[in-house]
């Protein structure tokens, strides 16, 4: 591959990555996460949070041995959501792993969003509500359910005082939070960032809804075959859940205070199919406009693209249209690999997570092969992972997210 | 219910509450000050002492109870009334 054209862009426009974390199914950390995803072992397994084996669906990818009295008190957990727990802890490990930041915490932001938020949380005190009259509504009720309670949470403990939002797109909120987070960047709002997505629903109102929406595999008898992206035998997605976090930081601080860069945010896109509430849209256009967008604001061509970590829910649409997207925008140069093979489908966080597995890619070289890819569907023309990890051969690769709403989004990496 | 027994009793809720050190709560203990109680874990400390006792209190009586000893001489006061 040819050297990416130069980025016409000042530095002090241009955002890098230079802090990772993440709490997932495949692990506690960003590295065991890796090498658990560089092994292409699905972690679906039957559900161990509640019994869950009288449900139509009694299998997920969960986040085991997670105690968030690691990341804060007694009270605080009691508290807090768990969705805002595994925010919290990815956000510590993000920071953690960026060191020093030498910008003013008044312009160090937060964008941590999720998809549907504290759910447990929800069920909970709608049941107490119900039972035992209002007056037992907990005080900390709204603040555990609240879609923003992450990014505030995140804030105080580290003591953040610039933008902090919320960006809530379903499955795609990962990816629209670390897109907006580096544009906030880019347009001089806030010097550094802390961006990404969190996500609890491995619970069983959700999963009930998701399951009577067709939307869940059900293949219950071998739940690690069953999230099996862009294969001819997908049947839907896995629910999974966890958090991920990256510290983005303005170019020129990140140089001047000698920080590990693993890649730039170079572009972004986003794009709504204004089509159908849950379904994409049939053509594809509106996640084929959406890679062209990151493309085009990245000042590179379709064929810079070698390497797409793809929504690749292993849902019988997605992965149809979003493949043709893929082949039909980009080319055959893109290799595809979905992650969600492994971690299954962690809705508000799976954007953020794939952001950092296609940062890691960079870094090392590597794109993770999809899991449980036997036979690629006949009428998905890409080039796809399966099996062992593949060589990356070039430096800008794209992570795509859809959410429900028909809400795209696409990040455009490229090795710094 | 002997005094001493509420008293022990609503130790144990502060703690769990407040995430505190049991050992460390006595009658003097201050609820906002020692306890660092902001306004929604007070009503979360009410509503865990009307589970514990069954009992119903008004916040603006409970407000004034500003100690774990004053706390307890409010409960011991309402089983009476209630009982």
């Amino acid at each position: 591959m040819s050297p990416l054209a130069e980025l016409d862009r000042p530095n002090s426009q241009r955002v890098v990555i230079t802090g990772l974390g993440a709490v997932t199914p495949a692990g506690l950390s960003v590295k065991e996460t890796w090498e658990t995803v560089l092994t292409g072992a699905s972690m679906a397994a039957p559900i161990t949070a509640w019994d869950a084996s009288e449900e139509p669906v009694n299998f997920a990818c969960e986040v085991k041995g997670f105690d968030p009295l690691a990341v804060m008190d007694r009270a605080e957990a009691r508290r807090t959501d768990r969705v805002t727990q595994l925010g919290v802890a990815a956000a510590a490990e993000a920071m953690s792993d960026a060191g020093a930041l030498s910008a003013d915490p008044e312009r160090i932001g937060t964008l941590v969003s999720t998809g549907i938020g504290g759910q447990s949380t929800v069920y909970d005190g709608a049941i107490t509500c119900e039972n035992k009259g209002t007056r037992r509504v907990s005080p900390f009720f709204v603040p555990a359910t609240m879609p923003n309670a992450i990014s505030a949470a995140i804030a105080m403990v580290h003591g953040l005082k610039g933008p902090s939002l919320c960006i809530c797109t379903a499955c795609a909120a990962g990816t629209h939070s670390i897109g907006e987070a580096a544009r906030m960047i880019r347009s001089g709002s806030a010097d550094v960032m802390l961006a990404g997505g969190a996500e609890a629903t491995v619970h069983k109102l959700p999963m009930g809804a998701f399951w009577r929406m067709g939307a869940l595999s059900t293949r219950v008898d071998d739940p690690s075959s069953a999230c099996r992206p862009f294969d001819a035998d997908r049947d839907g997605f896995v629910m999974g859940e966890g958090a991920a976090v990256v510290v983005l930081e303005r170019l020129d601080l990140a140089v001047e205070r000698g920080a590990n860069i693993y890649a730039e945010v170079r572009g972004y896109g986003l794009t709504s199919d204004a089509y159908h509430i849950t379904s994409p849209s049939e053509d594809g256009e509106g996640i084929r406009r959406c890679m062209r967008h990151a493309v085009s604001d990245a000042q590179l061509q379709p064929a810079d693209i070698v390497h797409v970590n793809a929504h690749g829910t292993s849902t019988p649409l997605n992965d149809l249209i979003e493949g043709n997207a893929v082949a039909k925008e980009l080319g055959e140069q893109a290799i595809v690999t979905s992650t969600k093979g492994v971690t299954g489908h962690c809705i508000g966080a799976a954007g953020a997570i794939e952001a950092v597995l296609a940062t890691l890619t960079l870094r090392d070289n590597v794109i993770p092969p999809t899991a449980n890819l036997a036979n690629l569907d006949p009428k998905i023309p890409i080039s796809i992972v399966s099996g062992q990890p593949m060589e990356l051969n070039g430096d800008a690769v794209i992570s795509n997210s859809l959410g429900f709403g028909g809400h795209n989004a696409s990040l455009c990496l490229t090795r710094y | 219910m002997e005094r001493s027994e509420v008293f022990e009793r609503v130790v144990k809720n502060a703690a769990d509450v407040f995430a505190a050190d049991a050992g460390t709560i006595s009658e003097e203990t201050l609820i906002v000050e020692d306890l660092e109680a902001d306004s929604l874990a007070r009503v979360e400390f009410l509503m865990a002492l009307e589970d514990e006792f069954d009992l119903v209190i008004e916040e603006e009586v409970a407000s004034q109870a500003t100690t774990i000893g004053k706390v307890t001489d409010l409960v011991v006061e309402n089983l009476g009334a209630n009982a």
